[in-house]
């Protein structure tokens, strides 16, 4: 009730910038601090190194230093007690558009990967995130464009800064799409656009043939300047076109492809344009058909992301099967379970027992496809995605194994800093009534 | 008191603003001895009681001492107080006129440039289309239509020199200095171009069509400019085996902002976009100025890491429409219904108005401007609703004198009472930032202006948030 009259009452984004505000002041003082922290006497799933009963993980200035069953803690570290606990690295999503306000899609044209993905540390969705014990993100463009933008890969600093929230290290990822999206057969363009081309999946394969081969003369013009530079310091100098430098990085492997796919035939047909053009793709999105065609993907070399067990919401998601992730991992495939969507991002790690559900897959399969699978596809594996000494300090810390039904987050920590904590999590109730009076106060 | 004095502060009570005139001989214009009077000569620095000498629209002498010529109109300005004209760097005054010529602003100048490739650069030559949002040849002083009744309002503010600042747009076009004493834009213009405005926003049914793609575009452009330069010299070099350049007016328009020989103003407001706009400027390397920064003190950390000159609006944003982060709420929980009130003295309305303090606090250099606003003649009630929420009186100042003059590079020219610079002058009765105060003369390039402020104090408060 009190809810309805609150919501009614506002615009929706309204109360969504208040509950931010109101959070983001609950928060300042569990998140904030940097520090040595200790979490002792836990089940630890370690993903790569097996479970350890009984043990502590040790994380100082934000590293995990220490792993184990004997762990000598320093004096001012903080404790926290793991007695009954499960803790697990911290959840890795290798799709989602989190905390994006600079728009989805570039859709104003098909190809554009000089666009880059800028994101917001203060969306509300990142903390619900956090509540999901997920830590990491690939923030991906949208899957309007053949070849869209450049992805923002950030760990969920929630109310830090965009710059802090990103990885410094991490690869350059860019979004591809195929099939229905980026051919736009189902959306009325808008009053006063043109229908953009491609309106086929011919179209498309042929956007990045046409593209591809512009990116190749575009290479070869600065090929032959950098030569001919050696002699003639006067060489013009070529235009920068940032598109077509985009599609070269791309060619030349320093950008990674993460395609939007569904059917085998698109697939298949995206494998054969890259290795036309002498790439791979590192990882296929969504990928539902990925099961027909596992060998191939595998031979490839390209990892998988896809989803539990969505399924028919559209023709081209027709043959998806729940036992797609755990078959694709069985012939070789990097398989990752990835949420796309602000909701089921906290709760990956039910969609990963899913798998172990519906295609057998075992407990560390499981683990893996929302841990150090997701971080190999986004290039971070030698920092996150596992509890191992040396590793970011990204930890989630469950009440339960986290495969249990009823199990949930009690703290989430990314790089030693706690940005999560049940025990100090405000109460519904309690952000209601603040809503409540906050709103009386600001609205004339 | 002597007698006179007395007298004038009678006569100029009861007539409201008309001190005694004392007139030698054939007096030329635009020159003035204003004498008795307290001066402000920069922001903190003082003169309790001198003389300010203007010749030809000139300052010729200040101090406390001076000579004064006995062929100038002398103005005995006793219980009067002088300060420098005031700088409104980012005002849209005759910017924003009606569409009745084919859209704000006036008509396009110029063809503007595809900048996208793609679809775009695959249309025949010839086929390009105006793009209302994207301008670099626009110039402000082909755009404002200077109106009497702004103008006058303008300077009842105290404000004698404004920078022209257009909508918000892609690439709005190329900024100037005016000065405000008549609506000849010719004889008003001090400086133009003075830099480009642009902003990381989009363009109706084409590309780019989001803001992460306005970036990007704007990437494209800038680069393309300094490409432009690298293709003309290297033809000028070279004729004989260099290909030759093809004329690009709008790549050339953004060259010498490109090369970092020209500012370039970019639009940024909120909490996010500052850091956007700080990020791009930075990549392209360029001499750049924040416009807007409604939520600078959310990022003023950064701003001041960057110590580039902030041009911030005195439009405050609503105080529930800040980003949701920093809002931090510190909205104090009110109860009862007189909602309006509330939200006018709530901290959080407090915040917004603190956005100067906050800046100044954090070392940040800024000018205060009427961007934004959409009634001129709140101007100076804003700068107070600043004051009050904890901007010192002096900081103000700079940051309608001194700072705006070094923005908009006419440092040498104006923001300061001293001898060579433009006589461009505020003459008060009690204090500029007071409430009391009231502006009783403009001069404007020696153009002496008489204000008639209404006498008692306002009742008003201002159009703040809420309000």
């Amino acid at each position: 009730m009190r809810m309805n009259r609150v919501y009614g009452k506002l615009g929706g984004w309204r109360a969504f910038v208040l509950l931010v505000g109101i959070l983001a002041n609950g928060l300042a003082g569990a998140g904030a601090q940097a520090q040595n922290i200790a979490i002792r006497g836990a089940t630890i799933l370690t993903v790569t190194r097996g479970t350890i009963q009984n043990g502590t993980v040790l994380i100082q200035n934000g590293k995990i230093t220490a792993v184990g069953t004997n762990v000598n803690i320093p004096a001012g570290t903080r404790i926290v007690d793991g007695t009954g606990k499960y803790i697990m690295p911290g959840i890795i999503d290798a799709h989602s558009h989190l905390g994006m306000d600079t728009g989805l899609n570039e859709g104003a044209e098909s190809v554009t990967p000089e666009v880059k993905i800028e994101v917001r540390a203060d969306a509300l969705n990142i903390y619900r995130a956090l509540a999901g014990g997920t830590t990491t993100l690939n923030v991906l463009h949208g899957s309007a464009n053949v070849v869209g933008g450049q992805a923002a890969l950030v760990k969920l600093k929630w109310g830090t800064t965009p710059d802090e929230m990103l990885i410094d290290d991490a690869p350059r990822i860019v979004k591809f799409a195929l099939g229905e999206n980026p051919k736009r057969s189902n959306s009325t363009p808008q009053a006063g656009q043109e229908r953009r081309f491609p309106a086929t999946r011919m179209g498309v394969e042929q956007t990045l043939r046409w593209w591809f081969t512009e990116a190749q003369k575009y290479k070869k013009g600065w090929t032959d300047y950098n030569q001919a530079v050696k002699t003639d310091k006067t060489a013009l100098m070529p235009r920068r076109d940032l598109r077509l430098e985009a599609l070269s990085d791309i060619i030349d492997g320093k950008i990674w492809v993460h395609a939007h796919s569904y059917r085998e035939d698109e697939i298949m047909m995206l494998m054969k344009v890259a290795e036309d053009f002498g790439f791979r793709i590192k990882t296929f999105q969504h990928v539902l058909e990925g099961y027909k065609v596992a060998d191939e993907i595998a031979k490839h070399g390209a990892g998988a992301s896809t989803f539990a067990d969505m399924w028919a919401y559209k023709m081209e998601a027709w043959d998806a099967i729940p036992h797609n992730a755990t078959l694709m991992a069985r012939r070789g495939v990097n398989v990752s379970m990835n949420s796309d969507s602000d909701e089921r991002v906290r709760r990956l790690y039910q969609e990963a027992a899913i798998a172990i559900k519906y295609g057998g897959a075992t407990e560390e399969e499981a683990l893996r496809m929302i841990t150090i699978n997701p971080a190999w596809q986004m290039g971070i594996d030698q920092r996150t995605g596992s509890i191992e000494v040396g590793k970011d300090g990204d930890v989630a810390i469950f009440n339960g194994h986290p495969f249990a039904p009823a199990s949930r987050v009690e703290m989430t920590i990314i790089e030693g800093k706690v940005y999560f904590d049940r025990d100090q999590a405000m109460t519904l109730e309690k952000l209601l009534r603040t809503l409540v009076t906050t709103t009386d106060g600001v609205l004339p | 008191m002597p007698r006179t004095a007395w007298f004038a502060t009678l006569g100029a009570a009861l007539l409201i603003a008309a001190p005694i005139e004392a007139q030698v001989g054939t007096a030329p214009p635009n020159s003035y001895a204003l004498t008795n009077v307290r001066i402000v000569t920069a922001p903190g620095r003082v003169i309790e009681r001198g003389t300010v000498v203007v010749r030809d629209g000139r300052i010729v002498a200040v101090g406390a001492q001076v000579n004064i010529p006995t062929d100038l109109q002398r103005l005995d300005l006793t219980n009067h107080t002088v300060y420098p004209g005031l700088i409104d760097a980012a005002s849209q005054l005759g910017m924003r006129a009606p569409a009745a010529d084919g859209g704000r602003g006036g008509p396009p100048q110029g063809t503007p440039t595809q900048f996208t490739q793609g679809r775009q650069a695959q249309a025949a030559p010839g086929a390009r289309d105006v793009i209302p949002e994207i301008q670099p040849t626009r110039l402000a002083t082909n755009t404002v239509q200077l109106r009497a009744a702004d103008v006058e309002a303008a300077r009842a503010q105290g404000v004698t020199m404004v920078g022209l600042a257009y909508e918000p747009s892609l690439i709005a076009g190329q900024t100037a200095v005016l000065t405000l004493a008549g609506t000849s834009v010719d004889s008003a213009t001090l400086r133009s171009p003075v830099a480009v405005q642009v902003a990381m926003t989009t363009r109706r049914g084409g590309y780019p069509s989001t803001q992460m793609g306005a970036i990007a575009y704007l990437e494209q452009a800038f680069s393309d400019a300094a490409y432009q330069q690298r293709a003309a010299d290297a033809f000028e070099r070279d004729p004989v085996r260099g290909p030759r350049p093809v004329r690009d007016a709008e790549r050339e328009a953004l060259i010498a902002a490109s090369a970092g020989k020209m500012p370039v103003w970019i639009n940024a407001s909120r909490e996010n976009d500052l850091y956007r706009a700080i990020a791009l400027a930075k990549r392209l390397n360029l001499d750049y100025a924040i416009l807007g920064a409604q939520e600078g003190f959310l990022a003023a950390g950064a701003l001041a890491k960057e110590a580039k000159p902030v041009m911030v609006s005195l439009e405050f944003p609503r105080p529930d429409a800040v980003t949701g982060r920093a809002l931090e709420l510190n909205v104090a929980p009110v109860t009862g219904r007189d909602t309006v009130k509330a939200n006018a003295d709530s901290a959080a309305a407090r915040r917004v108005r603190g956005n100067a303090a906050a800046l100044a606090k954090a070392g940040v250099p800024f000018a205060l401007t009427s961007f934004g606003m959409q009634r001129p003649a709140d101007f100076r009630e804003r700068v107070r609703n600043a004051i009050d929420a904890g901007l010192s009186a002096d900081e103000a100042l700079k940051a309608l004198t001194t700072t705006p003059a070094q923005l908009l590079g006419v440092g040498r020219l104006a923001g300061t009472i001293e001898a060579g610079k433009l006589a461009n002058l505020v003459v008060t009765e009690g204090d500029l930032f007071d409430r009391s105060g009231r502006i009783r003369h403009v001069f404007v390039e020696g153009r002496k202006f008489d204000i008639r402020e209404p006498g008692p104090a306002q009742g008003r408060r201002g159009g703040g948030p809420g309000q």
